[in-house]
């Protein structure tokens, strides 16, 4: 049986760019790899619930994160064997880079508008990439 | 991060779990808190920036009179809190908010339910009043 792959999102609530991460993980989790992704309360890191840290020990993760403070990587990195793999909005914007930030109508936290959906897309594109190689990686 | 200094802000800091609906409706509850319902006296950081952000985000709670709002019973922002940052002043689930309301739970991981989320921010705008108050005593 293959190992089911950890999608932590940052969240971050300062900003849509935590919505973006988050969003992105469910469109991932529950509708474009619900058999392989798991998804996991970054939260239950801080506090350091043992069952999410044994499922950290146990499997390979992504972390998704909105900003340069990298929360998601960071607490991931503290508890499991390996690195995660690290997907940032700043990567896409550097994948991107027919994406201006300053262009696109993001939206606020509570309610992403036409251009934070479209990043919400273009992040779990990438998200289904790296869950693939991390498949062959495992094969 | 959102803060803002000033004497009179609570610090409010949610969960936001992103494997419950109560954790979406965290992170709903504290955004209305900070556009709505109590603007000038709500500064809320990211929970997960107690492990990696610096030493001025760690003291947050020392800063700020503290509440958590966490989405289940493993109290993942109060724990969280209290062991990186300092002791919480008032330490709230939303199960037992609800409870109090006589609410049910409404709502999505993916998406909360805004009339349940402006109730549950009111009943914490209240213990962020009740807070206040306790504070201007001293």
């Amino acid at each position: 049986m293959k190992r089911p792959v950890i999608i932590i999102p940052c969240s971050g609530i300062g900003k849509a760019y935590g919505t973006i991460c988050r969003e992105a993980a469910y469109e991932v989790v529950e509708k474009r790899k619900p058999q392989i992704s798991h998804l996991l309360c970054l939260a239950l890191l801080v506090k350091g619930d043992e069952e999410a840290i044994t499922l950290l020990k146990e499997n390979p993760a992504i972390a998704l994160d909105g900003c340069a403070k990298r929360c998601s990587y960071k607490n991931i990195e503290r508890v499991a064997p390996k690195p995660p793999t690290s997907l940032t909005i700043m990567n896409l914007f550097q994948k991107h880079r027919d994406l201006n930030p300053n262009d696109l109508n993001l939206g606020t936290v509570l309610n992403l508008e036409e251009g934070g959906k479209r990043l919400v897309y273009l992040l779990a594109d990438e998200i289904c990439r790296q869950i693939e190689r991390i498949e062959n990686q495992d094969e | 991060m959102s803060e803002k200094s000033s004497p009179k802000r609570i610090g409010v800091i949610g969960c936001c779990g992103e494997d419950l609906p109560e954790g979406t409706l965290t992170r709903a509850v504290v955004r209305i808190l900070m556009e709505e319902i109590k603007p000038d006296e709500t500064a809320t950081i990211c929970l997960p920036l107690f492990l990696a952000g610096d030493e001025q985000e760690r003291t947050f709670a020392q800063r700020f009179p503290t509440l958590t709002l966490d989405g289940c019973e493993k109290r993942c922002a109060q724990i969280g809190t209290e062991k990186y940052s300092h002791s919480v002043a008032c330490g709230l689930v939303i199960s037992d908010i609800l409870k109090e309301l006589h609410l049910n739970m409404k709502g999505t991981k993916e998406e909360f339910d805004l009339d349940l989320a402006r109730a549950v921010a009111m009943k914490v705008a209240k213990r962020m009043d009740h807070m206040q108050r306790k504070r201007r005593k001293r």
